[in-house]
């Protein structure tokens, strides 16, 4: 019985672990994330979250994202909350910010869905951000972006100001930005809840601190 | 120009306008319902623009049991008269005869491809037109151009130019670029196959309908059922031996495929995909529309405009308030660097050098709010400011001080108890602590 049942699986061909390749991903250059991470990044063609209060870092990743998708001149859209994307802050880190389109606060809940359609079917953007102040779409929105996204290769990530209790699978990533370290709360394929030291991020995100203060001591 | 408006009266996707590419190739969508057809060169093929009319509602239909529309010179009028005379036909050259017997509410739908930027100014017209004692949208056009310029600037302009077809607005050519793709979502699940068979028809007949105005074929049908208990999905594939746009035939097949499924765990979701290849006889098209990436951000752009959602890239500009210093337009944005200014004459040079070039290169946060925000002594005494000097001093207009403006300000890093990093600065006025940004 045995036998029979190897021999089943005789002539399959299995890949070798060195052949196997990971699924797309978007480098944030944090290296232990993107070592953490199955897609070494975000995913592309996936939705992810980032969330936390402002002020604790999650736009700096995403800025740090779109650096890598400039590298490779690819185009990328911010869609804006109550408040705005600083563009000196973009410049000093080398965004191109002829290849970012930004989107002003929408103001109705129905019309950020549609703008988001808009975009990702437009397959222009490798990487698209959307802040929000608070999470309202709901899961079958979220499934429907999901399904374009996969079809057009986008990363879509949600940037939200509240964080939520509730882990929802839709997100194939969800990484929450707290005073002292970031938490990565789901990420396929992967031990979750897993912690990483943010003043370990913060420094590399405030490197513009050191020298501010080196300019006003001189 | 002659347009034909379809007004939809439910909120579409603007992908629903492929299926009117039957009536004329220059179509266009405007958020959230309203078709617009440039039907000038292409009404005699259907033997006028009455059988015009007709045929664009058949395809309405397709989308709104009661769809209407109507044609006049310009999409504005075209448009109001869908909503108020609807299957109303404007005289060709003199469309304001149609507006006979029209109230002044109808003014709000004289929009075409461009919405009323504000719906106040336009209310206001009214009551004062109204107050006037004209209640007619005749009486209107007698008033001349200058007395709405006096009245309402370029507002009053723009009313006039659309009441007399001066505003023109050119329908440009549609060119489809949305995968053949549904999608429906049921508050109920179903596990009754001739039930979900009708609530797919309505998404089957859009895709068909876009099919159709698309002038290519269908390969294959996807259907894909998602469950409600667990993630559990059903793929169907239904392909004939060959392509065709028989959506009996298609249906005939899927609810044979369907009524053999055991639908204990009842349907929640389903994704429909359409495989479509060209036409059978391939026609070489000179005029085939090329599609580059720069064509598609204006395309997407202008789609924003109509829908009233402002869209661009960031401009620096030259201003050291953090926020003057940048704004939003449509075009492709003209870096702006400081530079100092090197003036040769024969041997000698002379440097002017740039007031403020130092700015564009200290710290500032990622995230701005639109307007400073102010905290209390409360909050303000809560943060805790990484430095006791300011980071850096804003001023302006040292002659004409005032706290209103806030035009003297010191800027601090500070962490509130949360662990987040703001930007926060004093007025050196007032010594009130307002909040401007995030490190986030």
């Amino acid at each position: 019985m045995s036998k029979n049942a190897l021999t089943q699986f005789a002539d399959i061909p299995f890949v070798s672990a060195e052949n196997l390749q990971p699924p797309a991903g978007l480098p944030t250059n944090v290296d232990t994330l993107d070592q953490f991470l199955l897609w070494k990044g975000i995913p592309q063609g996936d939705l992810s979250l980032l969330q936390g209060t402002p002020g604790t870092g999650a736009t700096s990743l995403w800025v740090r994202i779109v650096e890598q998708v400039h590298a490779q001149n690819k185009w990328a859209a911010w869609i804006n909350a109550d408040t705005q994307l600083f563009p000196t802050y973009l410049a000093n880190h080398g965004l191109n910010l002829k290849k970012l389109l930004v989107v002003k606060e929408p103001k109705e809940h129905e019309q950020l869905f549609w703008i988001l359609q808009e975009l990702i079917t437009s397959s222009l953007f490798e990487v698209i951000g959307c802040n929000l102040k608070e999470f309202f779409l709901k899961n079958h929105q979220l499934q429907k972006l999901k399904r374009l996204c996969r079809v057009h290769k986008v990363a879509l990530v949600f940037i939200n100001q509240k964080p939520q209790r509730f882990i929802n699978p839709l997100f194939s990533l969800i990484v929450l930005f707290q005073r002292d370290f970031i938490t990565i709360q789901r990420a396929l394929h992967r031990p979750t809840p897993f912690n990483i030291a943010g003043s370990m991020i913060h420094a590399n995100f405030m490197h513009q601190f050191k020298n501010a203060a080196r300019k006003l001591l001189s | 120009m002659r347009t034909l408006c379809i007004n939809l009266k439910t909120p579409q996707e603007s992908s629903s306008a492929e299926a009117f590419l039957i009536i004329s190739p220059r179509v266009q969508f405007r958020f959230p319902h309203f078709i617009f057809i440039d039907i000038s060169s292409t009404s005699h093929f259907f033997g006028g623009e009455a059988r015009c009319l007709k045929k664009a509602l058949e395809v309405a239909e397709t989308f709104c049991a009661d769809a209407c529309g109507a044609i006049a010179d310009t999409p504005p009028a075209a448009q109001m008269l869908a909503r108020w005379k609807p299957l109303c036909i404007a005289p060709p050259d003199k469309e304001h005869e149609a507006f006979h017997g029209l109230g002044l509410d109808a003014l709000k739908d004289l929009e075409g491809l461009q919405p009323w930027p504000q719906k106040r100014p336009i209310e206001h017209m009214i009551s004062f037109f109204h107050t006037l004692g004209v209640h007619g949208l005749e009486g209107v056009l007698n008033f001349r151009l200058n007395s709405l310029r006096e009245r309402w600037g370029d507002f009053g302009v723009l009313l006039w130019n659309r009441l007399h077809s001066q505003d023109l607005q050119v329908i440009s050519p549609l060119v489809p670029r949305d995968p053949l793709v549904g999608y429906g979502y049921f508050d109920d699940p179903i596990a009754a196959v001739p039930l979900l068979m009708n609530h797919l028809q309505p998404t089957l007949n859009i895709l068909f309908a876009r099919l159709l105005g698309l002038a290519r074929y269908a390969q294959k049908l996807e259907v894909l059922l998602h469950c409600e208990y667990s993630d559990k999905q059903i793929s169907l594939q239904i392909e004939p031996v060959s392509p065709t746009r028989d959506q009996i035939l298609f249906q005939d097949l899927l609810e044979k495929k369907l009524s053999s499924l055991v639908l204990e765990n009842p349907i929640r979701e389903f994704e429909v995909t359409l495989f479509d290849v060209p036409e059978k006889v391939q026609q070489l098209d000179f005029f085939e529309p090329r599609d580059n990436s720069t064509d598609r951000w204006r395309r997407l752009i202008s789609f924003a405009k109509q829908s009233q959602c402002e869209m661009g890239f960031l401009q620096m500009e030259a201003s050291h308030f953090p926020e003057h210093s940048f704004r939003l337009v449509t075009d492709w944005p003209e870096d702006f660097k400081a530079h100092d200014l090197i003036e040769r004459q024969d041997d000698a040079l002379q440097v002017k050098s740039v007031y403020a070039k130092g700015l564009s290169a200290s710290p500032r946060p990622s995230l701005l709010l639109e307007k400073p925000q102010p905290l209390s002594s409360f909050e303000a005494g809560k943060l805790r400011f990484v430095s006791s000097l300011p980071s850096e001093r804003i001023e302006s207009s040292w002659w004409k001080i005032s706290a209103q403006d806030l035009k003297n300000r010191d800027y601090y890093f500070a962490l509130s108890q949360q662990g987040q990093l703001l930007w926060v600065f004093k007025d050196r006025i007032n010594s009130q602590v307002y909040l401007h940004g995030y490190f986030d």
